[in-house]
């Protein structure tokens, strides 16, 4: 059950004066069809029958890796796992840190991977606890262990999602564009981090120049699977997609990467592998410079405590050869040998839930392999891991990226993703997950479908779920309720 | 090809034109332009002529100075520069990951001069390539034989209005022995391809780990220099918020990174950081995927066969010394003094015009704390119209490119990134190399930030300006 539904479901409606619909009628008429905006939310009585019970349905590796593939998918989980100090003398193992868990900070957001992936196993998303937050059952929690004097950022809470923060303008120029992940906390005061004295983001002023947005963690599991569907079946998926769009609103486009393929991973689909994504939070979430990001995000006199890269490759490497990459490489494998959420137990309440969810229209995005009516198949090309290939991947995205309104625009554009699109998040594992959308603003799965609404206004178009939120709404009680008890067995 | 008279009308043609749109631009840039803009008075200096008898003076000759390893590396190191490498060189047919769509078979075929990892070498490399074991391609117009290599990247996606950006590849593999049963097409060339040519890679492990803060202080100290009209704008990258340093517009972060990119992008070659082929054509995807990636078999094998080839030949990239330069005599260093007092250096920055542009600590030990001579500000600036591409990167404008670091440049045969296609700015003459820096504005572009530079350079006395060319042609 959730806590919160009740009250915080229509947070839209507040928006909808009288004045202010104009305003959207007006900015929008050009943008998108005349449809799109007029429709009107109506209250669905679904509720959410929360987090599935049971053991978890994710975290497992891929069935049938060979067993050197198992090891190095083992070594990778230790590796996501591990808690990173900030120097190689420290209080990791003793009284020095010499297990090559270094490379914390200056700026950080946790010192373990799976202190935000984590729900409901390794790998996965923000747990109960917030990661950030959790006491660490050896180390303490990050936010304040071995001596750091951070405070808990105002929006981050015990039982809250864990997040990270974006500004996406720079904090004291408001004019110029930033967007990039600013850390919560810094190595300040931790007995491994020398004379370093650098402050926290002043997140307050941020919030009150209305420059501050968060993001929930994404989960990992069945990466290997995503990283390789073919280009050539996202795009066609999309012709489908877009061949509708007169009545269905939406027409979701690709982000793509450098290299002129699709990008797949993070909120907006920013990254291209899981190898790249890996490399980047290490950097990013931990602080860890890699070869791939070999730069601190702080460079503060002082603070540089470490040489550059802090992981690399051991070029001193012996047998066994999977400690021989640095750790990217490693969480890379880990995630890519990670099995897609196996779903729960359907009922002839879910196996109708699946009948309306197409009927609903939910599955033109959060598209899947095997949905009764739908011509959609994504299916994995040959992969050089046995367990990857021509494989059926029933994701529930279709890894392009979409228009979603004012409402959870979050103003930060990565490629071709501007403020108000994301990626249509895989709802495999959703059975499981315990805080909805990118920032993590629900845990009730039917405000979660209510927040994909959203009229458009003078810098946005409306959202392109409106007409498939109308449809749900105007679905029967019994219909929206299967709707719902099926999205709990993903 | 020399300063021919063809090319002067032509330049001047277009100064002509542009002295009003400069004066339109400006009043449109007082009003509309924010501070992350050029100063539009860079547009107005009329154009100068260098000295009618300086000349460059060519190749250098003697060996090569380059194509090594970083002194001082460990035993174990030393291992993976030369693992790196001998990846870097290998020739790659379909079974090792070619295409479906490519540029060449091999690193080192387009990286050459004047040794593997170098610049474009000077007879085209494609040309041994394009119909290679039965290959059908036809070789597109703007590959010459005795010119560089050249990547396609196409401004626009077929809409003509998306942005594009990326690389399409020159040839298929429709037709090789090895690659039964796939049938694709060349792509159409549109009339606006952006072509770019080979980089050299030597010494560029110093340039990926200098401190973000080392290059942001150098370009508040240029931009300081008001009197030459140079600033510069870092590409920061998207997530970690760095700058990005590598690439003609600077839009790769490490060598690593490019290093999976480009075998994806230029060999076809997937890889765990690049996955997917790039065209998937039924028939053409001819190997497992990724076809370079961990050796899960290697746990029982030498280390060093353990990642996929990019994180190997990141290592070879990283671990190759930067280009030597020739003892200078008086005339070069003149030349050096020179290159400095006219402000060559704001953009093309050395520990000579700027001592604090030393690395951080790295653990690589000959990486760390290190003044290479790279001259460059890993900067991208605005270039003018003249050499604008409209390929966008980041922050990088279509008029934009990063300071190509000159070192190494005594042994470079072909000056310029390339051009828009037909239009090419490239040249083999490093004085018209010089000149092609200098470009008044136009209504999309403002001017080339180099041109008080160039109109220095062509200020000078012939023997300075002859220092100057002695002086790069040493490095």
């Amino acid at each position: 059950m959730s806590p919160n539904g009740e009250t915080r479901r229509w947070s839209n409606s507040p928006m909808l004066s009288a004045g202010r619909v104009l305003l959207v009628m007006a900015g929008v008429l050009v943008v998108v069809p005349l449809a799109l905006v007029i429709g009107v939310q109506a209250q669905s009585s679904a509720i959410d029958p929360g987090v599935r019970g049971g053991g978890a349905g994710a975290g497992q590796p891929l069935p049938g890796l060979s067993s050197s593939q198992t090891t190095v998918f083992n070594k990778g989980k230790q590796n996501f796992i591990e808690v990173n100090g900030v120097t190689s003398i420290g209080p990791l193992g003793g009284a020095t840190n010499q297990t090559g868990n270094f490379g914390l900070g200056p700026r950080f957001d946790s010192n373990q991977c799976n202190g935000c992936h984590d729900q409901p196993a390794v790998g996965g998303s923000s747990p109960l606890i917030n990661g950030g937050l959790n006491a660490n059952l050896l180390f303490g929690a990050p936010y304040n262990s071995d001596g750091a004097i951070n405070d808990v950022p105002f929006f981050e809470t015990y039982n809250g999602p864990t997040v990270v923060a974006r500004l996406p303008m720079q904090l004291n120029n408001l004019s110029l564009m930033d967007g990039h992940v600013h850390q919560l906390f810094t190595i300040t005061g931790r007995i491994d981090a020398g004379s370093c004295n650098i402050a926290q983001p002043n997140f307050p002023q941020a919030a009150s120049d209305n420059d501050l947005i968060n993001r929930n963690t994404t989960p990992t599991f069945g990466a290997g699977l995503l990283e390789i569907i073919n280009d050539r079946d996202i795009l066609s998926n999309q012709a489908t997609q877009c061949a509708s769009q007169a009545t269905t609103g939406i027409c979701g486009v690709p982000n793509y990467s450098s290299d002129g393929s699709i990008g797949r991973f993070g909120w907006k689909a920013q990254d291209r592998s899981a190898l790249i994504f890996a490399a980047e939070a290490y950097n990013v979430e931990e602080g860890v410079t890699t070869e791939e990001f070999p730069n601190e995000t702080d460079e503060t006199s002082g603070c540089l405590l470490n040489a550059l890269s802090e992981d690399h490759v051991d070029y001193n490497g012996t047998l066994p050869a999977d400690r021989f990459s640095g750790d990217p490489d490693r969480f890379g494998n880990f995630m890519r040998m990670l099995a897609a959420p196996t779903p729960g137990p359907s009922n002839a309440s879910t196996l109708n839930g699946a009948q309306q969810f197409h009927t609903v229209g939910c599955d033109n995005c959060h598209s899947s392999t095997g949905i009764a009516g739908s011509t959609f198949q994504f299916v994995t090309p040959t992969s050089y891991i046995a367990s990857l290939s021509n494989q059926k991947v029933n994701i529930f995205s279709d890894v392009l990226i979409h228009h979603m309104g004012p409402c959870l625009a979050d103003g930060v554009t990565q490629g071709s993703a501007t403020g108000d699109m994301f990626r249509s998040a895989p709802l495999w594992g959703v059975g499981q997950r315990i805080f909805f959308m990118h920032d993590g603003r629900t845990t009730d799965i039917v405000q979660a479908i209510e927040d994909h609404f959203c009229n458009g206004d003078g810098t946005y178009p409306a959202s392109e779920a409106n007409t498939v939120i109308d449809n749900f709404n105007a679905a029967t009680a019994k219909n929206q309720q299967d709707l719902v008890n099926f999205l709990r067995t993903l | 090809m020399r300063w021919i008279a063809g090319s002067r009308r032509t330049v001047e043609a277009v100064e002509g034109r542009s002295l009003l749109k400069s004066a339109a631009m400006l009043a449109i840039g007082v009003i509309a332009v924010t501070a992350a803009v050029v100063p539009v008075k860079r547009g107005l200096g009329a154009r100068t002529r260098p000295n009618t008898t300086v000349k460059d003076p060519g190749i250098r000759g003697g060996a090569a100075n380059v194509g090594g390893m970083l002194p001082r590396l460990t035993a174990a190191e030393q291992g993976y520069f030369n693992d790196g490498l001998a990846n870097f060189n290998a020739v790659i047919a379909i079974p090792q990951g070619l295409g479906p769509l490519f540029n060449e078979n091999q690193c080192s075929s387009c990286h050459a001069q004047p040794a593997a990892g170098g610049g474009a070498p000077g007879t085209n490399p494609v040309f041994s390539v394009y119909q290679l074991d039965g290959a059908q391609n036809v070789m597109p117009s703007f590959e010459t034989q005795t010119g560089p290599a050249l990547v396609a990247r196409f401004p626009f996606m077929s809409d003509g209005v998306t942005p594009d950006g990326t690389v399409h590849q020159l040839f298929t593999i429709t037709g090789r022995s090895d690659a039964q049963g796939c049938s694709i097409s060349q792509p159409t060339w549109p009339t606006n391809v952006a072509l770019h040519q080979p980089l050299p890679v030597f010494g560029d492990g110093f340039l990926e780990i200098y401190d973000n803060t080392t290059l942001t202080a150098n370009m508040s100290a240029v931009c300081a220099q008001t009197q030459f009209g140079v600033c510069g704008t870092p590409n920061i990258s998207g997530n970690d918020g760095s700058i990005l340093r590598l690439g003609w517009k600077a839009q790769w972060r490490s060598l690593t990174l490019a290093a999976g990119e480009e075998y994806n992008v230029e060999s076809g070659v997937t890889n765990e950081f690049f996955p997917t082929e790039l065209n998937q054509t039924p028939g053409c995807q001819l190997n497992a995927i990724p076809e370079s990636g961990t050796n899960f078999n290697g746990l029982t094998g030498q280390p060093d066969q353990f990642v996929g080839a990019p994180t190997r030949m990141g290592l070879f990239m990283r671990f190759s010394a930067g280009p030597t330069p020739v003892a200078f005599n008086a005339a070069a260093l003149n030349g050096q003094q020179q290159f400095i007092n006219i402000g060559c250096a704001t953009c093309h920055t050395f520990p000579g015009s700027n001592a604090s542009m030393v690395t951080p600590l790295s653990s690589v030990v000959p990486l760390s704390q290190a003044s290479p001579k790279a001259y460059t500000d890993l900067m991208l600036h605005h270039m003018g119209p003249c050499l604008a591409d409209g390929i966008v990167f980041g922050a990088a404008q279509g008029d934009m490119f990063r300071t190509p670091p000159l070192w190494g440049d005594g042994k470079r045969i072909f000056f310029m990134h390339g051009g828009v296609n037909g239009t090419g700015l490239l040249t083999t003459d490093l004085l018209q190399a010089i000149q092609n820096h200098f470009c008044a504005g136009n209504s999309q572009y403002p001017a080339s930030e180099a041109n008080t530079v160039i109109n220095n350079f062509n200020a000078l006395s012939a023997t300075n300006q002859q220092d100057i060319l002695d002086f790069i042609r040493d490095l």
